[in-house]
């Protein structure tokens, strides 16, 4: 083959291109680049050259137009992040917001149940080491939730540490869609609660990673009709459960064990996390309710290597009545939502039993910044008679999400849902 | 009709334009304002978006033809500019010089009072500026803690590697002072982090220096980057052109200089290629006075990222990247990427710097840049003579530099260019026919072209499988058959028949083993010249790539 042939090693489709291109060039080289003395720059033509030829310039008029208005909103963005840059708006806000130390932050906070707000945390309080919280958020259908907690406050030789928090939370629509495990979704009604409680706390550091602990709490519900108006109310549909019209006020009194060793917290990828617990709680102005409850629960945090984390988790839970007394709907045994099962409504299944697990895989998206993860969460309730328990009757929901993180603390999650009741989206902020 | 009159011309090959020179006066330019946030989005957000819709770059894209530099030479070479001064490439600088590099003093002077005349603790490293006793300035700047000599020695290396290759760069020297000659200037302006500027105080000074490390004996290690003669007018863009400047006349992203930096910072792992790691001054070089073109700020080279350690991914993705972040979102994360595995240098001044995981031609910058985007094979090759330009000796005492006090860490750098050298150049020198230094001998009736095959000097091919396919045109057409030779010369052809025409043209291809793919051409033109001494001179080449 001759040497020629190489010309059109390309292919004879792409000929006609090339040589279009490369005259077209040439002729644009010569009109830009005016002959000048060989060898002598300093007397060479001073024209400033375009980086589009002519012909480029035509060429490329659709994807002009087409990115005109990508210009604007863009330019604007960026002159706005210009703007904000230049007079260190970020690092002022910042240094507002969080402490360079991360003793102190203000953070945006959001959930769907409590709505958005702000998270105020001071860390070494009253002594080293504890974690004060103060948050307050809001929302649709005049949602509102005010909290102050202060946690691992050191006492003694600083093996014992203690806590006590206040909070108040008016939640409109929270929903209920009867007990058991084979309540429907159809039957769903919401119903408002207002709830004020108080708990205190002590915790031992048996050993490294393991804490027992002890607590009281007391808390007042008072009960209405739901908010949302696009879903019965409960206090009509559900006449006749247990705590619906009372004021019901309720002491309770709790102890556990606790494991700990993850490695780290907001974004763990080794280690466990178990509890067992159990408690006593009682009605106080009146004699309607009273229950026992105990609770156990295992997650294990697998890394699989190169920041990829699976999580397996399993949780139970039951409640038995104490001594004639019952158990107010609201504080039965839940399951569907963002933390336990997550295809389904949040409150989807309550009774006296419930009995969870997941799996989730996390991997890297973007390194150091964001991870996605594929989840299967599988769980029901039972009643106290067992009724319920068996394969066919656990409910599944599978799902993907993202999770944005950062090394200063905070974070934010995007999660949807599927199960055989349709899609639940979840979003969450620090 | 413009693809007939674009398939039947150009018959004779034209050497490009000679560009003007660009160290003329000009009157005083101002300087340019520079926001790194504005600039980071309109790389990240903005061109992307407008390479994509550039259907001009798709159809060339499409066509094999990428649009080359604007200003090389006939040769395919530059020529010394404000931008860029040929050196070891073209005259190979001895040990000394590579050590030396632009400085022309010795550092600061240590032995006296150093004068604080501005700090600060806006951007990624504090620091302050200095002035010693010989009434030169210096900017001060530290080391991360626990990772003692990291930036400083990273720094100081590659200034002096990118001297050598032809950039131009500050004056930057490892010093090690005493933190108590430190003394506050009169009427010092301090900007904190959030931009505002106050009168400087001890307790900032103190501030800065909290965070340091020191020597046993309390002296401080730090990098004494000296300030540049003339005017400072801010960074430089890497496209576009500067608009007070009539001796700007190439778009930026189109020079070869700054196109073929690309191989240099990806050799260095000089990711942070931004705007704002560069700089113009307006300065008067023996009566001329012009804006010439800095490098600045090393200091995020090497694995360093000036104030910590970089992560392992830097280098193989931009700082957001969609592409990536999408292909590991549908993949579900099960194909780990080989950088993944990396682990750190046991060496605190070296972080994650290696050449396993290099990919001299996919290394991605942590902001994309214009002009390393319309990096071309061409102006890889050119880049990559510049990398393959330094021995082992120079890069050994270019790292010398550095001063590092683990002879284990300075001998593992200089492992790791060596090995990330010979990369870049296998790379590169694979996307083009490696062939150079061409030279013309023989007489009227017969000459001789010969050249060097870069990859067989380089050790990169062997000499003995290596063949080169050259053919004789004129006028476009070929005066005979194509000769196959295994030695890099096309021996003794006759150009005496009085029909020649006044150019001639030599086509050649190289395979690297019998039966193997030929390369890519590179044309040779020849033209007729009575006043060389065989009749012809070499008129320029050309490469495909």
């Amino acid at each position: 083959m001759r040497l020629t042939g190489l010309w059109f090693q390309r292919g004879v489709a792409r000929i006609g291109l090339v040589c279009a291109l490369g005259t077209t060039a040439a002729a644009t080289a010569r009109a830009d680049f005016p002959a000048a003395a060989p060898g002598d720059s300093a007397t060479a033509p001073r024209h400033r050259l375009r980086a589009h030829s002519p012909w480029e310039t035509v060429v490329s008029l659709p994807g002009t137009v087409i990115l005109l208005p990508f210009e604007v909103v863009l330019g604007g963005t960026k002159a706005v992040i210009g703007v904000l840059n230049r007079g260190h708006v970020s690092d002022r806000v910042l240094d507002v917001l969080v402490a360079a130390d991360g003793s102190r932050a203000l953070l945006p906070t959001y959930s769907a149940r409590g709505g958005a707000g702000a998270l105020y945390q001071q860390r070494n309080l009253l002594t080293r080491g504890s974690k004060f919280t103060l948050s307050a958020t809001g929302g649709r259908l005049r949602r509102q939730l005010f909290e102050a907690q202060i946690e691992r406050v050191r006492m003694a030789s600083g093996r014992v540490t203690a806590g006590a928090g206040v909070r108040y939370q008016f939640l409109p629509d929270e929903p209920y869609f009867g007990a058991g495990f084979t309540s429907r979704e159809s039957d769903k009604t919401n119903f408002a609660n207002e709830r004020t409680s108080a708990n205190a706390g002590v915790a031992l550091d048996v050993t490294r990673g393991l804490n027992a602990s002890a607590g009281f709490g007391w808390a007042a519900n008072n009960i209405r009709g739901g908010r949302r108006k696009s879903t019965p109310s409960t206090t009509a549909q559900f006449a006749s459960l247990p705590g619906l019209r009372d004021l019901a006020q309720i002491v309770r009194i709790d102890a556990g064990l606790h494991r700990d060793t993850r490695d780290q917290r907001g974004r763990p990828t080794r280690g466990d996390e178990a509890m067992i617990g159990g408690a006593y709680a009682r009605q106080t102005n009146g004699d309607d309710f009273g229950w026992v409850e105990a609770a156990a629960a295992y997650t294990r945090y697998i890394h699989l290597g190169y920041g990829r984390t699976l999580t397996l988790g399993t949780a139970g839970r039951a409640q038995w009545e104490a001594a004639n007394r019952t158990v107010p709907f609201y504080d039965l045994l839940e399951l569907g939502g963002r933390e336990t099962l997550r295809g389904y409504q949040r409150g989807r299944f309550r009774d006296d039993e419930t009995m969870r697990s997941t799996a989730e895989y996390r991997f890297p998206v973007q390194p150091d910044k964001l991870d996605a993860a594929l989840f299967v969460d599988v769980g029901n309730t039972f009643s106290g008679d067992g009724a319920g328990f068996s394969g066919q009757q656990f409910h599944v929901g599978y799902g993907v999400g993202l999770r944005l993180w950062n090394t200063r603390g905070g974070g934010a999650s995007v999660d949807a849902a599927w199960s055989r009741e349709g899609w639940n989206f979840y979003v969450a902020l620090n | 009709m413009t693809l007939v009159v674009g398939c039947a011309s150009s018959t004779r090959w034209a050497a490009p334009r000679t560009r003007p020179d660009d160290r003329v006066s000009i009157p005083e330019p101002k300087p340019r304002a520079y926001d790194v946030a504005e600039d980071s989005f309109d790389k990240q957000a903005m061109m992307p978006l407008e390479r994509r819709l550039d259907l001009s770059r798709q159809l060339r894209a499409l066509a094999g033809r990428p649009k080359q530099a604007f200003n090389t030479d006939a040769f395919d070479e530059v020529a010394d500019s404000a931008w860029f001064t040929n050196r070891n490439a073209r005259h190979k600088l001895s040990g000394a010089e590579i050590e030396r590099g632009p400085n022309t003093v010795d550092g600061p002077d240590t032995s006296t009072v150093w004068t604080v005349v501005r700090a600060k603790t806006e951007g990624v490293t504090p620091g302050f500026a200095i002035q010693d006793s010989r009434g030169d300035r210096y900017f001060i700047k530290f080391d991360p803690p626990g990772r003692p000599e990291m930036s400083s020695g990273a720094d100081v290396v590659c200034t002096k590697l990118f001297w050598a290759a032809g950039f131009h760069v500050a004056e930057d020297y490892v010093t090690v002072f005493d933190p108590q000659r430190l003394r506050l200037g009169s009427k010092v302006k301090f900007t904190d982090k959030h931009g505002r500027t106050r009168p400087l105080v001890q307790a900032d000074l103190d501030a800065i220096l909290a965070g340091v490390e020191r020597r046993a004996d309390g002296r401080i290690r730090a990098l004494a980057s000296r300030s540049l003669p003339g005017k400072v007018l801010g960074p430089f863009s890497y496209d576009g052109t500067r608009r007070d400047d009539p001796n700007d006349l190439v778009p930026h992203e189109h020079r070869r200089e700054l196109r073929g930096l690309r191989v240099m910072a990806a050799w260095l792992h000089h990711f942070d290629t931004k705007d704002g790691n560069s700089l113009d001054t307006w300065i008067d070089d023996h009566g001329r006075r012009y804006i010439r073109h800095y490098l600045l700020d090393f200091s995020s080279t090497l694995g360093s990222g000036s104030n910590h350690s970089i992560e392992p991914y830097i280098g193989h993705q931009n700082a957001v990247d969609p592409n990536d972040s999408f292909a590991r979102l549908v993949t579900l994360g099960l194909h780990v990427e080989p950088w993944e595995k990396l682990r750190p240098a046991p060496w605190p001044a070296l972080g994650y710097f290696e050449s396993a995981t290099f990919d001299p031609a996919g290394y991605e910058f942590y902001i994309p840049n214009p002009a390393f985007a319309n990096c071309t094979g061409r102006d890889g090759f050119w880049g990559a003579k510049l990398v393959l330009s330094f021995t082992d000796e120079q890069i050994a005492a270019a790292v010398g530099t550095g001063q590092y006090s683990d002879p284990e860490a300075a001998r593992a750098l200089v492992k790791i260019l060596i090995e990330r050298r010979d990369k870049t150049g296998r790379t590169w020198l694979a996307r083009v026919n490696p062939l150079d230094r061409f030279a013309l001998a023989g007489s009227g009736d017969g000459l001789e072209l010969q050249w060097t095959d870069l990859a067989v000097e380089h050790g990169f091919e062997a000499a003995r499988a290596t063949r080169y396919r050259c053919a004789l045109f004129a006028g476009g057409k070929a005066l005979q058959p194509s000769q196959v030779a295994t030695e890099p010369r096309f021996a003794r052809f006759p150009v005496g028949a009085t029909q020649t025409p006044d150019q001639l043209e030599l086509r050649i291809a190289t395979a690297r083993r019998d039966g193997g793919a030929w390369s890519p051409l590179v044309h040779v033109y020849l033209d007729r010249d009575p006043h060389a001494a065989a009749g012809w001179r070499l008129a320029g080449i050309e490469r495909q790539d």
